[in-house]
């Protein structure tokens, strides 16, 4: 019985905790994105506009790990006996992309455009029974810069 | 090639699904509930019939492997054990069962006995505060050497295996399911379905009568027991959870006298010494 409602209070604190943690961040990648909007990212390999005008390039990226909350992980580990979308990974990977690509891009401040982005996800393991413990996402890409226009 | 840059953002995010977490979470609890819960009923099923072909070698065998495994208990009241074992190897020469019973007393205020996996009957002391006579203790103890002939207590470890391993496959996911359970296995241990306790409280009939000549003092621990309920009924009301009503039970054994035309004699009184204090 002990064991029961220890572990219904563990998931209750995910599921409360979990929520809680997952508007907050959907809330800053949101008005964060408004924010970046004007600064183009693309997967192309070609500069938007003219290429002529880029004057530097450089690499840069963005990375951040996301842990799972203990709700999260009894919904996967649910879903991993029936099989399906595990719905509840979904918010986790799609908040990781994104503040990925939005750390990358306030790392490049000034830049024209970014592009040739590319994200990478790994999963970082709790060790025991081999559960996904937290995901990591770094997004790389080129930043182009123009040479600064004078004022007219 | 020049291609214009629009700022602008999604509407809408696509890739996350938009289900409200709890429900998904509730129906999967569900589901897997349900369908655990077939599995066990299922092999539940297999258990009884395994058990009911099971060879008196394997039964023998089972129970040894048991009685090795089970906790060594301090008697509480050798001197009382003492005489319970006996009245029970006077009740075993009456019962279908080759084997022997131990009858281990424990100091536990509850008036309960049970049957365990390894051949072994356990009485709770509390159980001698609401039986009058002999014959009315005799009663309880063939109740429970019924449910070993009967294979019942097979039964209920075959259950808990059953249990515990469907349990383990569940928490390899991630949760300590068998710890959860714990106490729904421990339940279902020590508690046997109505017909089960039906039939056990017939063949203790016919064992009272063998031993007695007579069916006297079959219904004393229940009567006993329905007036402590009457007086206190949480005290009493747990034992009753799966046992089948005290008043039908009482009913049934009457009736079942009446058939088997056994009646009534004089009731042998208890030997035993004064109930020492509780130890524990």
């Amino acid at each position: 019985m002990e064991a029961l409602i220890f572990w219904a209070g563990l998931v209750a604190v995910g599921f409360f905790a979990g929520r809680w943690n997952e508007s907050r961040h959907y809330r800053s990648i949101e008005a964060r994105e408004r924010e970046w909007l004007q600064l183009p990212v693309t997967s192309a390999k070609e500069p938007l506009g003219d290429a002529d005008a880029i004057v530097r390039a450089e690499l840069v990226s963005g990375s951040v790990v996301v842990s799972v909350d203990y709700f999260k992980r009894m919904l996967a580990a649910l879903r991993g006996i029936v099989g399906g979308r595990v719905q509840s990974y979904e918010t986790l990977l799609d908040r990781a992309r994104r503040e990925a690509t939005l750390r990358l891009k306030e790392s490049c401040r000034g830049a024209d455009q970014i592009v040739n982005l590319r994200l990478e996800t790994a999963s970082i393991s709790t060790g025991e029974g081999g559960g996904v413990g937290s995901v990591e996402v770094i997004a790389y890409a080129t930043a182009l810069y123009r040479a600064p226009q004078r004022a007219a | 090639m020049a291609v214009e840059y629009r700022p602008g953002l999604p509407t809408r995010n696509d890739n996350v699904s938009h289900r409200h977490p709890l429900r998904e979470f509730v129906l999967l609890m569900s589901a897997l509930a349900f369908a655990a819960a077939g599995v066990f009923w299922t092999l539940g099923l297999a258990v009884d019939a395994a058990v009911g072909h099971m060879s008196a070698g394997t039964e023998a065998a089972v129970e040894d492997a048991f009685r090795r495994a089970g906790p060594p208990m301090s008697p509480a009241d050798p001197v009382r054990q003492a005489q319970l074992q006996r009245l029970a190897d006077s009740l075993l020469a009456c019962a279908r069962r080759a084997r022997p019973a131990q009858v281990d007393l424990a100091g536990d205020s509850n008036p309960n006995a049970i049957a365990l996996p390894g051949g072994r009957i356990i009485v709770m002391s509390g159980l001698l505060e609401h039986v009058g006579s002999e014959n009315g203790l005799a009663f309880v103890l063939a109740h429970e050497i019924a449910h070993l002939q009967h294979r019942d207590h097979l039964r209920a470890m075959g259950r808990g295996i059953v249990l515990v391993t469907i349990a383990a496959m569940l928490g390899s996911t991630g949760p300590d399911v068998v710890g959860m359970l714990g106490p729904v296995n421990q339940a279902q241990l020590l508690h046997h379905s109505r017909e089960r306790e039906r039939a056990a409280d017939l063949a203790a009939l016919d064992i009272l009568a063998c031993r007695y000549g007579h069916a006297g003092g079959a219904t004393e621990f229940f009567r006993a027991l329905q007036r402590n309920e009457r007086k206190a009924p949480a005290r009493t009301a747990h034992y009753f959870d799966s046992h089948p009503a005290i008043d039908s039970r009482i009913a049934d054994i009457e009736r079942a006298i009446r058939e088997r035309g056994y009646g009534a004699g004089p009731l042998t009184p208890i030997a035993l010494p004064a109930a020492p204090a509780s130890r524990h």
